[in-house]
C-alpha cells in the first residue's frame, strides 16, 4: 500500500472514533457535569431521595413522549401531535373512568342482583381502570395510525403537516369531550402508575429507597424500545430509512409500512404518558393537550444527540436528554432562579445540541 | 446446448415514453462470466435498456430470456429474485449504518429467541458473513463495523457491489461505477469487476470512460438513438472505432448474422 493510501486509511479509522466519542459519551458527560455542579451548588437538597424522586416523577411522562418523538425523528420526520395526543388520551382515560363508574353504579342500584361487586369495591375499580387504560391506548394508537396514513397514503408533503393537523384536532377533541374543564378523581388502581412508589430495603429506622413506579415504567418501556431498535429487523429498517430512504426502498424494505408503525408507536407511547400524567395529578385536564409538551419532547430528543436529519441517535441518549432538561429546571428551581431564565437556559442548550450535530455531520462529510 | 445458452438474452426490445422512442428493437446477449460494456451518448437508451432488464420499466414489445427461459419482470424485486442485481449510480447505501448492515439491508439474518416467538438480528452471523464476503472479493476495508459515510468513494462502490454478491447474483449491472471516484480508486473497482468473473458472475458495465471499458470488458455494445449500432469483441476493435460508432461517424458494426 502506498503511503498516500496509508494516510487515507488512517484518516478513515480516526474519524469514526471521534464521532463515536461525541455520539456515545457527549450527552452522558454533560449530564454528569450538570449533576456534579448541582450537587455542589445545592448541597443540602439536590442529592436527596425526595428531590430525585420528584424529578423522576415530573419527567416520566415527558420521557415517554420524547421516546415516541425520537422514533419519528429517527426516520427524519417530526410528530407535532405527541403532546396533544397525550392530552386527548388523558381526557379519554378520565372520561371513560367516570362514565364507566357512573354507568355501573346506576345499573348496580337498579338491577338488585345478588353477588355483584359494589361499584366502589377494589375489583370494580380495577376493572374500570383496566378498561380506561385500554381506551387511552387505543386513542393514542388511532391518532398515530392517522398520522402515519396522512404521510404514507395521502402523501402529504411532510409529516409536519399531518401532525400539525392532528395536534389541532386532538386539542379540539380533548376540549369537546371534557367540556373544557378537568375531570377530577381517579381510582387508586389507575393512579398507582403515576403516583405510586416502590420501597426497596425498608427497615425500622429507615424508610428505604423509594423509587417512583412511573420511573420504573419509563425504564421498562425504554428497555423494550432499545431492544426493538437495536435487535430487530424493523428497528434496523427505521435507522436505514432515516439514513437513506431511497436505499431502503431499493433494498426491498417496506418503507411505508415501517413509517406507519413508527407513528403508531409514537401515538401509543403518548397514551402511556397520559396514564402516568393522570396518576400524578389525579385528574384528566384538557390543559395538558394545550401545554405544548411536544416541544419539550423535541427538545429532549435533540439535546439527547439525535439528528434532525434522521438516522442518528440512541434510546439512551434520549433518556439522558430528558434528564438533562429535568435537572436543569429542577436545579434552577433549587437555586431560586426565575422560570423565565430556565426557558432561556433550555433554549440555549437546544441550540448548542443542534450545533454539535452540525459539527458531527461536517466531520463525517469532509 | 444448455451451457452455450447465454445467461441473458433480450430480443427486440421496444420502449417509448409518450412520443419519445427510447428503445427501438434492441437485442442484447450476455454470456456467463462475460463483462459486457454498454456505451453510447446521453439519451442513447443505455439506462432505459438496463431498467427494463432490472424490472424498473416494462418493455412495450420484446422478450427477455434468462438461461433460455422466457421471463417477465414486473418490479425490481422480480429481477432480483432471478439473480439480477443493479448497482445504482447514486449508490443505494445508508451512510449512517455500518458495512454489515448495508450489505444485509432488507435481508437481515435473524434468530428466534424467547420461546421462538420473537426474531432478533443475528449480529454475529451477519458480521462474519460480511467479513468473509469482503475477503472473498478482496475488498480492502479493515472492519465491517465502519459506518459507510466514513468510507472513501471507492470503498462505498465496493460495498455496493459486495451487497449484490451477498445475494448470490448471477448478473450484476453497474451504472457508471467509476464516475465519482478518484483516479487511484478507479483501478480498485475495475479489479473488483474483473474479480467477479471468478465468482461466475456476468457483468454489464455502463460507462462514459472509454479507458475503463477497454480495460475490463470482453465485448462492447454501442447504442445510438435507441438502436444497437455496434457489438464487437474488445480484441477486434479500438477506442477510435467505438467513439466513431457512438457519435455516428461510422454507421454500424454488428456481427454478420445481425446485419440482415
Amino acid at each position: 500500500m502506498s503511503s498516500a493510501a496509508d494516510t487515507a486509511a488512517k484518516r478513515s479509522v480516526a474519524r469514526p472514533s471521534l464521532t463515536a466519542v461525541l455520539e456515545r459519551l457527549g450527552v452522558i458527560l454533560a449530564l454528569m457535569v450538570l449533576m456534579i455542579a448541582l450537587t455542589i451548588l445545592s448541597p443540602d437538597y439536590f442529592l436527596t431521595q425526595a428531590n430525585l424522586a420528584n424529578v423522576a416523577n415530573r419527567v416520566a411522562f415527558i420521557a415517554l413522549l420524547s421516546l415516541g418523538e425520537f422514533l419519528v425523528i429517527l426516520t427524519a420526520g417530526i410528530d407535532l401531535s405527541v403532546g396533544s395526543v397525550m392530552g386527548l388520551s388523558l381526557i379519554m382515560l378520565a372520561k371513560c373512568t367516570h362514565s364507566a363508574f357512573d354507568g355501573y353504579s346506576a345499573w348496580y342500584a337498579q338491577s338488585g342482583m345478588a353477588g355483584l361487586p359494589a361499584p366502589d369495591s377494589p375489583l370494580t375499580l380495577a376493572a374500570i381502570s383496566l378498561l380506561a387504560i385500554i381506551v387511552a391506548l387505543v386513542t393514542g394508537w388511532l391518532c398515530g395510525l392517522l398520522n402515519g396514513w396522512g404521510f404514507t397514503r395521502l402523501r402529504l408533503p411532510h409529516p409536519f403537516i399531518m401532525t400539525l393537523g392532528m395536534m389541532n384536532i386532538a386539542r379540539g377533541a380533548a376540549n369537546l369531550i371534557s367540556g373544557g374543564s378537568p375531570i377530577t378523581g381517579l381510582p387508586k388502581a389507575l393512579r398507582v402508575f403515576g403516583a405510586g412508589q416502590i420501597r426497596f430495603f425498608p427497615s425500622t429506622t429507615n424508610a428505604g429507597l423509594r423509587i417512583p413506579v412511573a420511573f420504573i415504567v419509563v425504564l421498562a418501556v425504554y428497555l423494550v424500545l432499545w431492544i426493538y431498535l437495536t435487535q430487530t429487523q424493523t428497528g434496523r429498517h427505521i435507522y436505514a430509512i432515516g439514513g437513506n430512504p431511497q436505499a431502503a426502498r431499493y433494498a426491498g424494505v417496506n418503507v411505508s409500512g415501517v413509517l406507519n408503525r413508527v407513528y403508531m408507536l409514537s401515538g401509543i407511547l403518548a397514551a402511556v404518558g397520559a396514564i402516568l400524567y393522570a396518576g400524578r395529578i389525579n385528574s384528566g385536564t384538557p390543559k395538558a393537550a394545550l401545554a405544548g409538551y411536544e416541544l419539550d419532547a423535541i427538545a429532549a430528543v435533540i439535546i439527547g444527540g439525535a439528528s434532525f436529519f434522521g438516522g442518528r441517535g440512541t434510546v439512551t441518549g434520549t433518556l439522558v436528554g430528558v434528564l438533562i432538561m429535568g435537572f436543569i429546571r429542577n436545579g434552577l428551581n433549587l437555586l431560586n432562579v426565575s422560570v423565565f431564565w430556565q426557558e432561556i437556559a433550555i433554549g440555549a442548550i437546544i441550540v448548542t445540541a443542534a450545533f454539535i450535530d452540525v459539527l458531527r455531520r461536517r466531520a463525517a462529510r469532509v | 446446448m444448455a451451457s452455450q445458452e447465454p445467461i441473458v438474452r433480450m430480443e427486440d426490445i421496444h420502449k417509448s415514453f409518450g412520443p419519445v422512442r427510447a428503445l427501438q428493437g434492441v437485442s442484447l446477449q450476455l454470456q456467463r462470466r462475460e463483462v459486457l460494456g454498454l456505451v453510447g451518448d446521453n439519451g442513447a437508451g443505455k439506462s432505459t435498456l438496463m431498467k427494463v432488464l432490472s424490472g424498473v420499466y416494462q418493455a412495450d414489445q420484446g422478450q427477455i430470456y434468462l438461461q433460455g427461459q422466457p421471463v417477465r419482470f414486473q418490479s425490481p424485486r422480480d429481477s432480483r429474485t432471478a439473480g439480477i442485481e443493479m448497482v445504482y449510480q447514486d449508490l443505494a447505501l445508508a451512510g449512517n449504518l455500518d458495512v454489515t448492515a448495508n450489505i444485509f439491508l432488507g435481508q437481515e439474518s435473524t434468530r428466534k429467541r424467547l420461546g421462538r416467538i420473537f426474531s432478533f438480528l443475528d449480529h454475529q452471523k451477519m458480521a462474519e458473513d460480511a467479513t468473509r464476503l469482503l475477503e472473498r472479493l478482496r475488498i480492502d476495508i479493515r472492519s465491517v463495523k465502519y459506518h459507510v459515510e466514513n468510507l472513501s468513494g471507492g470503498q462505498r462502490q465496493a460495498v455496493a457491489i459486495a451487497r449484490c454478491m451477498g445475494f448470490s447474483a448471477r448478473v450484476v449491472i453497474m451504472d457508471e461505477p467509476t464516475a465519482a471516484l478518484a483516479v487511484k480508486e478507479v483501478s480498485k473497482v475495475l479489479d473488483l469487476i474483473r474479480g467477479l468473473k471468478q465468482h461466475d458472475v456476468a457483468v454489464i458495465l455502463i460507462s462514459h470512460r472509454m479507458q475503463d471499458i477497454f480495460e475490463v470488458c470482453d465485448r462492447i455494445m454501442v447504442l445510438r438513438q435507441g438502436r444497437k449500432v455496434g457489438d464487437l469483441p474488445r480484441s477486434e476493435t479500438d477506442m477510435d472505432r467505438v467513439v466513431a460508432l457512438i457519435t455516428g461517424a461510422q454507421e454500424k458494426a454488428l456481427p454478420e448474422k445481425e446485419v440482415a
